[in-house]
């Protein structure tokens, strides 16, 4: 890590150059190792060390913004001039409020010693553990397990010194049967606390309870969508429905809608980056502290996020979730994204249903059908099950759905009392914390040939 | 050639590597995105670093560093070293490489003005003024125009000898707006969706898209699109427009002859393929009409370049020929792998490409092509009795082994007796890819034939993005499935 003091002392210069009236540094640096498998062996071992530094200086109103990860004097001085230069031939941007004040976030503890110090040899003797397992019953594993540590510092003209160290570990393992495979995954700051031994249990569960899989037609079915499966979906239901920039141009399904109840009163999802259930983080990426934001609460469309130029526009304060300089035009994103568990187990769950399906994952999902209905598309994979009479009986060969985010979300039976934490695509900053959910007449609209 | 490169060559070498490479890659980017004739993003970014891949007792290992010095050099082959050294604990066999010339060479794309060079008032003034002219109607609710700019330099050294130095220079543009009218929002775009065209040209490509003369279209065709009625559904013959062949080719063609792919090295993410080696020169893919190659040599696309990041040289392969299956998109080591399934020695056929410095090359697309054949598009609408007529890409989506697809497009229009009728909004077609393909029943010729390039197709974890490109024309498809 290069830490708070070393960075300062590297972007001091910068933050008190006359040549801008407002100046901001974003800093990141990573280390980070991945170790991925397929065919039962560890075929693409990467290691990375990366730093960063973006500038976003204002003249004027006019804001110029660079990035480079040559940290050198010479380098950052490019930049920094850089910088200046595109300020310099831009008009003022109409709304930017300027840059925020100081406020001191949260202090939350999400650095974890061991997983920053894990390397190349511990993930490969953790990996090992699934190989066994799945080698015990003639079955393959593909998967990924990476671990890693990142430090950001936000500091700008204004006195934000907002500095994070993070880690986060993340396995995913599919075991394969050449007529079936099986799913299962852990995303955590510690990982120590990644048990691959259980991990491997599950997914090997899931292969030998669907070998030689069925089919179905495609129509409308009982699903339980176990968290991954519904992770697939909030992430979409993220980009195209809670974002500064969905409500801005008015394509997304709770425009117009606010303080109206719009999906099930027993839906509530909100995100809070602070629920150590989840991946804590303290502040944004302009420094801003994050604050929780209610999205859904008992079906009731409340609220979406924003950071200061799209609150500036839309007369809302900043939520603390910018994507920083170089993302100014996307609005803010959601990071860490919860949905209010229920009262069952998922185990309930399935004894619950009399004829249905229950999905591990989905894949390759795609929300851009029609985002003022949110509706979209994916197919099953890694583990989808038919379901009698509270008891599976076979796995299935995967279907393809296309149906409405709202109407899914108005069908929910059921929900899990218990909940996964898994990674939203932000890398140590962000995890989405979802149980299972049990929807009636989920629409099934193509199926595959396995 | 830097020396330290060099010198980080001997020293693999010193230490008795089956084969090391090691690539040095400096990329300088610009964005411009505005938004209601605000700029909202201008932005320019540099990254520079180095990556060393070495083959150490038949199994790999990558390490990579943004300090481009002596010291650093040894630090990161050591690293790469010491992976390579605990990932061959679980190896069932050794890796090995296809046999591959050397080479000595330098590579450049060819352009005519540097858009590093263009002043931003330009090109700042050019994306404001389309955005103007979109929304001179109250109902556009927004309008958007981008540009992005790339350029890399970038040098490959390996153990084997080969030196080469490539420069490459990409520019990208495109325009969009959506309109808004009783609760119902359509979106509509030019060149093509999704940030745009992107071509290895330079700024004179972004003039030749002559954005500011299309964005009155643009508003039009969102402002009708959005009073449309909805797609019909059920089977209908289709005409695609060049623009969506573009993501049809993509994911139903491209990505299922990456053989890496079809090893099952892409399980964990993407998936795998249904092209397995059995298949090779025995599945009928396409109907008789149809052929595709790949190919990394078309001047101007971001598919093309000189030499792979393996350094393997630019080639043409053809992948489907008379509808017949016969190749794969190859990297050294899986060329190996094929030629021991198929008993016969197979080359890579130059496809491995990474994503900057701190990744590792994968098989990628290049420009995957479909052969032009006769006729424009209104040609071929004027040969359709009954059908629908779909273009530019909205929504994607595709099994993990690449069967089973769903694309849903912004333009849609009835097709009735060799005429364009009605506009349809949220057109959305489904079908099998082998059966997709075989009830093609025209094609296009090379007056419509047209290389767009696509700067985002994702792959690989740590996730990697692949400038890749797709030469296609206009093409007919028989009764294909639309929900």
């Amino acid at each position: 890590m290069f830490g708070k003091e070393k960075i300062e002392e590297l972007v001091n210069p910068y933050l008190q150059s006359k040549e801008a009236d407002e100046k901001e540094v974003l800093f990141f640096g990573t280390s980070s190792g991945l170790t991925r498998y397929a065919n039962t062996i560890t075929h693409q071992n990467v290691k990375e060390t990366n730093y960063g530094v973006t500038f976003r200086l204002i003249l004027g109103g006019r804001i110029g913004v660079t990035s480079t990860n040559d940290i050198s004097k010479e380098g950052l001085d490019r930049a920094f001039k850089t910088a200046i230069e595109i300020a310099k031939q831009k008009k003022p941007t109409k709304d930017f409020p300027g840059l925020p004040e100081s406020k001191p976030p949260a202090k939350l503890n999400t650095f974890v010693e061991t997983t920053s110090a894990a390397g190349q040899g511990e993930r490969v003797k953790v990996v090992k553990k699934v190989f066994d397992l799945a080698k015990k019953h003639n079955l393959d594993v593909a998967g990924s397990f990476s671990s890693g540590a990142s430090e950001i510092m936000v500091l700008n003209s204004k006195g934000v010194r907002a500095y994070q160290t993070y880690t986060s570990a993340g396995i995913s393992n599919i075991v394969m049967h050449p007529t079936f495979s099986g799913y299962s995954s852990a995303f955590t700051r510690d990982i120590t606390s990644i048990n691959a031994e259980k991990l491997a249990d599950i997914a090997v569960g899931k292969v030998l309870k669907g070998i030689n899989p069925k089919e179905i037609e495609p129509g409308k079915y009982d699903v339980i969508l176990e968290p991954v499966a519904l992770g697939e979906l909030i992430e979409w239901l993220n980009y195209i429905g809670f974002t500064s920039k969905c409500m801005e141009e008015g394509t997304g399904f709770m425009y117009e809608h606010l303080g109206e109840k719009i999906v099930g009163d027993n839906i509530t999802i909100y995100d809070d980056a602070y629920d150590s259930k989840g991946l804590c983080t303290p502040f944004d990426f302009e420094g801003v502290p994050k604050q929780k934001v209610m999205f859904l609460e008992n079906g009731i469309a409340k609220d979406v996020v924003y950071d200061t130029y799209s609150g500036k526009k839309a007369n809302h304060p900043s939520t603390g979730h910018s994507l920083g300089a170089g993302g100014m035009a996307y609005g803010a994103m959601a990071m860490n994204i919860f949905m209010k568990p229920g009262d069952y187990s998922l185990e309930d769950m399935i004894k619950s249903m009399d004829r249905g399906v229950l999905v591990t994952r989905l894949h390759y999902v795609n929300g851009y059908l029609h985002t003022p209905t949110a509706k979209m598309t994916g197919m099953t994979r890694d583990g989808a099950f038919w379901v009698e009479k509270g008891e599976i009986k076979h796995g299935l060969k995967n279907m393809r759905f296309t149906d409405s985010m709202v109407r899914i979300l108005t069908n929910v039976k059921m929900i899990s009392k218990e909940t996964q934490a898994l990674p939203a695509g932000w890398g140590d900053t962000g995890a989405y914390v979802l149980p299972a959910i049990y929807v009636k007449d989920f629409e099934f609209t193509g199926k595959s040939d396995h | 050639m830097k020396e330290y490169l060099q010198n980080g060559i001997e020293y693999l070498k010193s230490k008795g590597v089956d084969y090391g490479d090691i690539r040095q890659v400096e990329q300088t980017s610009e964005m411009i995105l505005a938004r209601n004739e605000e700029v909202e993003t201008l932005s320019r970014s540099s990254t520079r670093g180095f990556g060393v891949r070495v083959l150490k007792d038949g199994a790999w290992g990558f390490s990579c560093s943004n300090i481009t010095n002596e010291g650093e050099m040894r630090k990161v082959c050591d690293e790469a070293l010491e992976i390579a050294s605990s990932s061959k604990i679980t190896i069932k066999e050794k890796v090995h490489l296809a046999e591959e010339p050397t080479y000595v060479d330098e590579f450049a794309t060819r352009y005519v003005e540097d858009p590093f060079d263009i002043s931003l008032d330009e090109k700042t003034n050019l994306l404001r003024d389309a955005t103007a002219v979109m929304r001179k109607n109250d109902k556009i609710k927004t309008a958007e125009g981008s540009m992005r700019f790339l350029k890399i330099d970038k040098h490959f050294l390996s153990t084997e000898g080969s030196k080469i130095h490539q420069t490459i220079l990409e520019s990208g543009a495109g325009i969009e707006c959506t309109a808004m009218l009783e609760g119902e929002t359509q979106k509509r775009s030019y060149p093509c969706s999704h940030g745009g065209d992107h071509q290895a040209k330079g700024y004179e490509f972004i003039r030749s898209l002559d954005l500011l003369g299309h964005a009155e279209k643009v508003r039009e065709d969102a402002l009708m699109l959005v009073k449309a009625p909805n797609c019909p559904k059920g089977r209908h013959d289709i005409v695609i427009g060049s623009s969506q062949m573009v993501l049809q080719i993509h994911e139903s063609c491209g990505h299922p002859i990456e053989l890496d792919r079809v090893f099952g090295d892409e399980i964990s993410l993407a998936g795998g393929s249904f092209l397995q080696p059995e298949k090779l020169n025995k599945l009928q893919y396409g109907s008789k009409i149809v052929n595709i190659f790949a190919d990394a040599t078309i001047p101007g696309s971001i598919g093309s370049f000189g030499y792979d990041d393996e350094g393997v040289k630019a080639q043409r392969t053809q992948i489907v020929r008379d509808g017949l299956f016969i190749n794969y998109l190859m990297s050294r080591q899986s060329a190996h792998q094929l030629s021991r399934i198929i008993g016969k020695p197979v080359r890579s056929n130059g496809a491995m490409r990474a994503d900057g410095w701190n990744r590792i090359p994968l098989i990628r697309m290049i420009n995957i092509n479909l052969e032009p054949r006769k006729g424009t598009l209104e040609d071929i609408i004027s040969e359709t009795q009954d059908g629908i007529y779909l273009d530019t890409n909205k929504s994607w989506s595709i099994d993990d082994t690449r069967i089973n697809f769903q694309f849903g497009v912004e333009w849609a229009q009835e097709i009735k007796n060799g005429k364009l009728g009605q506009v349809y909004k949220n057109a959305v077609y489904t079908g099998i890819t082998p059966e997709f393909w075989n009830s093609c029943d025209s094609i296009g010729g090379r007056e419509g034939w047209y290389v767009w390039g696509l700067p985002n197709c994702g792959k690989g974890d740590p996730m990697q993005t692949a400038h890749v490109a797709h030469g296609v024309p206009p093409a007919r498809f028989h009764q294909v499935q639309l929900l």
